[in-house]
């Protein structure tokens, strides 16, 4: 049914449109904290006093250790400060927290449990998932190409990149 | 689980030892669950477009964390899909399908503050399950594990094809 051009470029759309229905359902969810869905810096950033006392989680860029206290980014650029305290880990300044605890009042969040990522590990996550991302790229390629019909088919022989015979690598 | 190249082991690893069972099952079929591992992180495009600038754009709220949910994957997978020939479909849907399970199950393993993961089942539920916590997503430990995993299986491919 879907194999020419214009089916294909028409389920797409469609597809698309559905994904697109997806996300603002996602995005329109209230958080259920019966169900494990804390509310968050997006909850927070906008109406505090509404959390005094629930648990939350949130994530942050630790800006000083003494006392702790983080920037949340909420709303795409807003920025909230927040004090941490009853940490159970070392914050380094830098470093992004993640911080799942209680809401008190003047913008200050009692730990019940944190984890700290240095920024080192954030650069370490995004060069292997480039090289992941070339690797099924270069397989990709290597064992499929387009048809005339705006599809993907397998090459009867892999294409070799180095010139060598074709065989079955990883 | 952690990076991308840890999922792209995994779906590699699993893949191939399917392949043990089905003939057909080519290094084109391994590549096509490989790609399925990278569905989930679609929600990546957030770092290029964040969420809230859909949101001021539509009017609406958005959230790209949908992709990162079996509903939304199984959505974007089949966009994969079209594209293959009809005869090809069932294979490359169910090849998709196993790479992006796996992801989303890793990623529920990982090390959440709260010890709740993410709701993976959405749209059936917005249930968190519990998380075991057993890495963190910026840990080279998982990776390394899945080269050592996926290295083993590729030789012992070749093994059982001599």
């Amino acid at each position: 049914m879907i194999e020419t051009p214009g089916t294909r470029i028409a389920a797409v759309i469609f597809l698309l449109v559905t994904l697109f229905g997806l996300a603002i359902w996602f995005g329109s969810l209230s958080p259920a904290p019966a169900v494990g869905d804390y509310p968050d810096q997006e909850q927070l950033g906008t109406a505090y006093n509404q959390y005094l006392g629930d648990r939350i989680t949130v994530a942050g860029t630790v800006l000083t250790t003494d006392p702790v206290v983080i920037a949340a980014t909420y709303n795409t650029g807003d920025v909230i400060e927040l004090r941490i305290t009853n940490l159970d880990i070392d914050a380094e300044p830098g470093h992004t927290l993640r911080v799942y605890g209680i809401v008190r009042p003047d913008r200050h969040v009692e730990a019940l449990s944190a984890v700290a990522v240095a920024p080192t590990g954030l650069w370490y996550t995004w060069t292997v998932s480039f090289l992941a991302g070339l690797w099924a790229l270069a397989r990709i390629i290597r064992h499929w190409k387009v048809s005339r019909t705006l599809g993907l088919e397998r090459r009867t022989a892999p294409l070799s990149f180095f010139g060598g015979g074709p065989d079955n690598d990883a | 689980m952690p990076d991308l190249l840890a999922h792209a082991l995994i779906a590699y690893s699993l893949a191939t030892i399917i392949s043990w069972r089905y003939d057909w099952l080519s290094p084109a079929y391994v590549t096509v669950a490989m790609a399925g591992a990278f569905v989930p992180d679609l929600t990546k495009v957030r770092l290029i477009i964040a969420s809230g600038q859909v949101e001021s754009l539509v009017g609406l709220p958005f959230s790209w964390s949908a992709l990162h949910t079996a509903g939304g994957a199984l959505v974007a997978l089949l966009v994969g899909v079209t594209f293959a020939a009809p005869s090809e479909r069932r294979r490359v849907f169910g090849l998709l399908t196993l790479g992006a399970s796996s992801h989303l199950l890793a990623d529920a393993l990982l090390l959440s503050p709260s010890g709740r993961s993410y709701a993976i089942l959405w749209p059936l539920t917005q249930y968190h399950p519990p998380s075991p916590g057993l890495y963190l997503s910026t840990q080279p430990g998982p990776a390394v594990f899945a080269a050592l995993s996926a290295i083993v299986v590729c030789v012992a491919t070749r093994y059982r094809s001599r």
